[in-house]
Order: C-alpha cells, then structure tokens, then sequence
C-alpha cells in the first residue's frame, strides 16, 4: 500500500493556522508515540499502515482521554487502547487484502525491516519467506493468543503487564501463552507443509 | 514429544523468568529428568528466535517526524471540527435566547390587556357594571297545591 503523505512542516511552523492540540496529549505522543509505531509494526502492519494505525490510535485517545479515570497506569491504559486498535486496523486489512493474508515488515523505503546487512541476497531472500511464513502462522492464531504473544515475545511484557494491559487474571495470560505457543507451532508446520 | 500435563505451564512461566527462585530450582530439577519437558522448552525457544524475525527495525527520524506532523494536523483538525460543531451550537443556542426574550418582552407588553383583573380601575368598572345590572325577575309564583 502506498500512500503520498505530506512532508513535514519546518519546525515551529504554524500547522495550517488551527488551534493547537491538547498539551497532555502532544507530551502522550512525545512519549508514547514511536512505541505505538514499533507496537503497529509488530503487529504485523507495514509502515505506512502503522502510521496510520498510529494516527487512528491518538486520535482515539484524545476522544477518551477525560474519561481516563486513573485506575491503571496511563501507559497500561494507552496500551489497550492501541492493542485493539492497531489489531482491529490489522484485520480489517488482512479482509480487505484477501490475496495477501500477511504483510512483510518493511521500512519505509519498502526494504524488510531488520535484515542482517551482512546476510546475502539468498540468505536475505530466505529470512524474508520465514518472516513471511511466521507473520502468517501469527495471523491464523485466534485473536486472545495473537495479543499474548505478540506482547510476550515481541514487546517483552511480563505477565503481570499484560493481565494489566488485558484486564485479565495473570493465570490466564499464562495458559494463553502456553496455548498459544502450542497453536503458534502446529501453525508453523502446517503452513510448512502446504497445509 | 510434550511437556507433561502437571508441569506444563510452570516450566512454560520458568521459561518467560516468570517463577520465584524457588520454583526455578524445581523446575530445572524436573527438567533433568523429564524430556517431554525439554523438548517442549527447545520448540519454545525455536519459537521464540523466529518471532523475532517480526522485530522491526526502529523508526527512522523521518518516519517519527512525519507522524508527529500528522498528529499535529490530524488533532488540529479534531479540536477545528470540535470547535465548529462547537460554534455552530452557540450561535443556535443564542438565537433561541434572543427569540425567548423577544417573546417575554412582547408577552410583557401585552398581559395588562389579556389580564384585566390585575388593574385596580377596570376591577371597579368590572364590580360597577355588576351592580349597575338589572336585578334578575322573580320568578312566578307556583301553585303549590296543584
């Protein structure tokens, strides 16, 4: 998906003359915004679509922001906000993309993100079709171990966040994680075997 | 191979550093001698090296600088829409005033003439004409025997 965004302004330049957003909210972004960005791609989102997702989550923010009532961490809180956006935003894509059920990371130059460049082309080639075939197996997992997963092994959460982040019991992130590794590998090996 | 059922998820959590030191020396010690266990925890840490092949390079100072714009404008234009919205029901609510008080002031102006009562001359024209009225005729007398 490719999509032309503006350039950004010069630094102090008046953003088209409206009012200023929120201050709370511009310290949230400052703070929070390039973890959204990083929580977007690992959810399998390319870059320009986890701009996006990005901007979807803010703005949902903003609209709830007075209705945070502190009983969470505002981090925790910022967290589910994005978690279900950003993977909401996830699957509607992968229903609208039906001929490609899963993106490859890529940054925005359209180049696999965090390829080894010492790796040759064949070696680069062959990390990209796993990556692919990963992102693949990750998107078959029912949605409650995909969240588990991907916020245990990709943004390394310990349990007790993610119950947090869940507003689940920490027993029961176990035994997701626990399934879903299971689930994640049966995956794995179907789609290995053409399944 | 499988991790057996009563340890499954306790080496699952020893494996994610999610046990007390004490529960750690359990679990490795049931590792020794389980290999279901062991198996489960090599696939766990196969697993674990390939979800790594999802972590994305970190976001270029471009990338950062075009979200933050975006926020900006996207925010801008939320707090812009909001205000409009916001305006727009002003104004309304300000006409509906205006024609409130419009009509309070004229219903002012003309409730002397509708209540009539309230003005001490014409309650008197009202209790003057009263008496001035010829008094009602006495009714025939009947013939109570019939």
């Amino acid at each position: 998906m490719t999509r032309a965004h503006p350039d950004p302004p010069q630094e102090g330049a008046p953003v088209g003359g409206r009012p200023r957003p929120d201050g709370r909210l511009e310290s949230l972004f400052r703070d929070y915004g390039p973890r959204v960005y990083g929580l977007a791609l690992r959810c399998g989102l390319d870059p320009l679509e986890a701009e996006d997702g990005v901007q979807e989550v803010f703005l949902k923010v903003q609209r709830r922001l007075d209705t945070f009532r502190g009983e969470a961490k505002l981090s925790t809180w910022l967290y589910q906000v994005a978690l279900n956006t950003l993977l909401d935003h996830r699957r509607k894509l992968v229903r609208q993309k039906r001929m490609q059920p899963f993106a490859v990371v890529t940054d925005e130059r359209g180049e696999v993100a965090a390829v080894d460049p010492g790796a040759g082309p064949d070696e680069q080639s062959s990390a990209a079709e796993r990556r692919q075939l990963v992102r693949s197996a990750l998107d078959r997992l029912p949605r409650k171990f995909k969240e588990v997963l991907v916020l245990r092994e990709l943004e390394g959460l310990s349990y007790r966040d993610i119950a947090r982040i869940l507003g689940t019991a920490q027993g029961t992130v176990e035994s997701r994680i626990f399934r879903g590794r299971a689930r994640l590998g049966v995956e794995l090996r179907r789609l290995e075997e053409g399944l | 191979m499988h991790a057996c059922h009563t340890w499954a998820r306790r080496v699952g959590a020893w494996f994610d550093d999610e046990v007390s030191e004490l529960e750690s020396v359990e679990v490795r010690a049931h590792l020794m001698e389980c290999p279901g266990c062991r198996a489960a925890v090599a696939q766990w840490r196969s697993l674990h090296g390939e979800l790594q092949l999802l972590q994305p390079a970190a976001a270029s100072a471009e990338a950062v600088a075009r979200m933050s714009f975006r926020f900006e404008e996207g925010l801008a234009g939320e707090v812009h829409e909001l205000s409009r919205g916001l305006r727009s029901w002003t104004l309304a609510a300000a006409l509906m005033l205006a024609v409130g008080l419009g009509l309070l002031v004229v219903g002012q102006r003309t409730l002397p003439r509708d209540v009539a009562a309230n003005d001490q001359r014409d309650i008197d024209r009202a209790v003057r004409e009263i008496l001035q009225r010829p008094a009602p005729a006495a009714p025939a007398p009947t013939d109570q025997r019939e």
